[in-house]
């Protein structure tokens, strides 16, 4: 009982502090309060007492835990309900998180570091703002959902097989040409709409619903904007579902593998080829998602949304976050997506400080927020423990 | 059919202008253990990594089990039955001693992704049936691999190293067995348990075939029946160890000097 009260606690502190921190509105509060939860989490995590008895907590009772998260991140955006601006932000927090687990699957994964990973979420983006503005097809929402992500996988493979050989900065540059090539196509066709981009793309209509649309719960008028962060979070826990089942299958420990030696894979029997292309298609396929949300959210896309800055804040959001660790992904993703509006006050001193952020980072913590844990298989059950 | 389960015909491997492998032939017979041997540079890797796939040879063929595998890929040749260790330890370093030995079992437990997502009590299955095997063989070997399952590989004192390696090898059921010096970095006391676990792999899989190369005589001496000599890219003698040894060419070779001195 002591340990489902821990986990209880903590996970509320967690809900309180953030919800605290995203309000607060005096900047030096805001550090103040920044610092000390820096603090906080450095001494706990020195303290062994401390830190065992959490670990403990939380690793017998895991699916508590795991629903009580669910159920706190449903509630979190309830306490913005004044401001649908925080709403705003936070739905884009949830968008990056989805991907930047898509983009884990290549860097994370199988070290491949895709420095153009943008170009797969504007061409979801696109593929949405083109069927549903521009032409003004009217298919069913999950359709054009489905259609964004098949779009973005065929880009997505047709990268995979001509870099099939490659690895290291040679990939890496390969992946940045093409995310200009993307990002320098969308601007310059008459097609796309050039630097002017889509506009009025219309809101997701689901099963009956506008999620443009204003509802009136229990006599609150509720933001349009949180109905997109409920969408977008069912898509973002079914995405990180999915990520979690192929991480701790054979696909996932044969993408390990993969990275760790190539050599050393290949004399396993594993065929790289299927590999690499299984993370490009998978990895793409879940950009693709994240742009057919972002697309209707916004109402107006432009090359400007999906440019090489944003890939690399995506790269910077993984390896922040923790390579190859799901919640240590949605954590880094969530924080540098939100990190900007905080700063605002700085003004133009803003950008200064998020890059003084993630080199501090680098420097004292390279492994990431939550480093990735070693498999311990607890999962299959019926299997004894050490 | 020959009872041969390994053929290598004239085989030349060169590298821009060097032949590192000269015109070698030899065979291997099923369920032999069969030693290569020779100076630095003689060429005893490079066949190691043409019989694995590594590198095609530019002429000559090779045959294993009377099928031509020359210039087939690794990974598939995994699945025909030939596993290998490499001259360093290539160990999934950052993966826990478990992974690598699961690892090694890739070919025979297949898992597509529409399993993976789809089909967890297929995934959970597979993976309670390999973790047992993967125990067992690593409790033949050492009983303390198992007690480190969940430890970084890397993390392994060097001798336990070398026997994961051989694990994760054995771990695809092959037919033949590469070792590229399983002795490395061995103290003596280390290496003579390494020979009586050489020994033991052949009563665990009945029928295996091992290659080995070493540099450490006594090993070669103790567990090879035959034995190949490589100099400078060429076979220069075959045979028994005791007749190898007594072999002038090979006295030579090793000591330096012509064979007219």
């Amino acid at each position: 009982m002591g340990k489902i009260l821990t986990v209880l606690l903590i996970e509320l502190l967690i809900l309180i502090v953030s919800v605290f921190a995203l309000k607060i509105e005096s900047t030096v509060g805001f550090l103040l309060l920044l610092v000390s939860i820096v603090f906080a989490i450095y001494y706990g995590a020195k303290n062994e007492k401390i830190r065992y008895r959490l670990q403990d907590a939380f690793s017998s009772s895991r699916r508590f835990a795991l629903i009580l998260g669910i159920i706190l991140i449903f509630i979190f955006p309830l306490f913005f309900m004044d401001s649908p601006y925080w709403v705003f932000v936070i739905t884009i927090g949830v968008i990056y998180i989805i991907l930047a687990i898509g983009l884990n699957m290549m860097l994370g994964s199988l070290d491949l570091v895709n420095l153009g990973f943008a170009a797969f979420f504007g061409i979801g983006a696109y593929t949405v703002g083109m069927i549903t503005a521009k032409y003004g097809l009217h298919l069913p929402y999950l359709i054009v959902l489905l259609l964004a992500g098949i779009v973005a996988m065929i880009f997505g493979l047709l990268l995979c097989l001509p870099t099939m050989g490659m690895k290291g900065y040679y990939f890496s540059l390969t992946t940045i040409a093409f995310g200009l090539a993307v990002e320098l196509t969308i601007n310059n066709l008459e097609w796309t709409g050039g630097p002017g981009g889509i506009k009025n793309i219309p809101h997701i209509s689901l099963f009956g619903l506008n999620l443009g649309d204003s509802y009136t719960v229990f006599g609150y008028d509720l933001p349009f904007q949180l109905n997109y962060f409920y969408f977008a979070l069912v898509i973002m826990l079914l995405v990180m579902l999915v990520a979690w089942l192929i991480h701790n299958s054979r696909i996932g420990l044969s993408w390990n593998a993969i990275k760790e030696d190539d050599i050393a894979a290949r004399a396993q029997g594993i065929n790289i080829k299927v590999y690499r292309i299984y993370a490009f298609a998978i990895g793409s396929f879940i950009a693709g998602v994240a742009g057919a949300i972002f697309a209707p959210l916004m109402g107006y896309i432009a090359p400007t949304n999906f440019t090489y800055a944003h890939s690399i804040t995506m790269v910077a959001m993984v390896i922040l976050g923790g390579i190859d660790n799901i919640m240590g992904i949605a954590l880094g993703a969530f924080l540098l997506s939100i990190a900007p509006e905080k700063f605002r006050a700085f003004s133009d001193y803003r950008m200064l400080i998020y890059a003084l952020i993630i080199i501090l980072m680098v420097i004292y913590r390279p492994q990431g927020l939550i480093p990735k844990k070693i498999r311990k298989y607890d999962f299959i059950g019926g299997a004894k423990d050490e | 059919m020959s009872e041969n389960i390994l053929r290598v015909e004239n085989i030349t491997i060169q590298f821009g202008g060097l032949k590192a492998v000269e015109d070698v032939s030899f065979e291997v017979k099923k369920g032999e253990i069969y030693g290569i041997i020779g100076p630095n540079g003689a060429g005893k890797t490079t066949i190691l990594n043409a019989i694995s796939g590594i590198y095609t040879p530019v002429t000559g063929k090779i045959y294993f089990k009377d099928k031509d595998i020359t210039g087939v890929e690794p990974h598939i040749l995994v699945e025909w039955g030939i596993a290998r260790t490499f001259q360093n330890s290539r160990l999934f370093w950052d993966l826990s001693v478990l992974d690598n030995v699961l690892l090694g079992m890739h070919t025979r437990k297949k898992m597509g992704l529409f399993r993976a997502i789809f089909n967890r009590d297929y995934v959970n299955q597979e993976f309670r049936d390999s973790i047992k095997e993967a125990e067992e063989l690593m409790t033949f070997f050492n009983p303390e691999l198992v007690e480190r399952k969940f430890h970084d590989a890397k993390s392994l004192p060097h001798a336990d190293k070398r026997r994961l390696e051989i694990c994760r090898a054995l771990a695809s059921n092959p037919d033949l067995i590469l070792l590229d010096e399983p002795s490395a970095g061995m103290d003596p006391a280390e290496t003579r348990v390494l020979m009586e676990e050489l020994k033991k792999i052949q009563e665990l899989r009945e029928n295996i075939t091992m290659i080995i190369i070493e540099h450490d005589m006594r090993l070669i001496g103790g567990v090879t029946d035959r034995v190949l000599v490589l100099d400078h890219g060429k076979k220069i003698s075959e045979g028994t160890f005791a007749q190898v040894s007594s072999d002038p060419r090979v006295i030579s070779a090793y000591l330096g000097g012509s064979l007219d001195a």
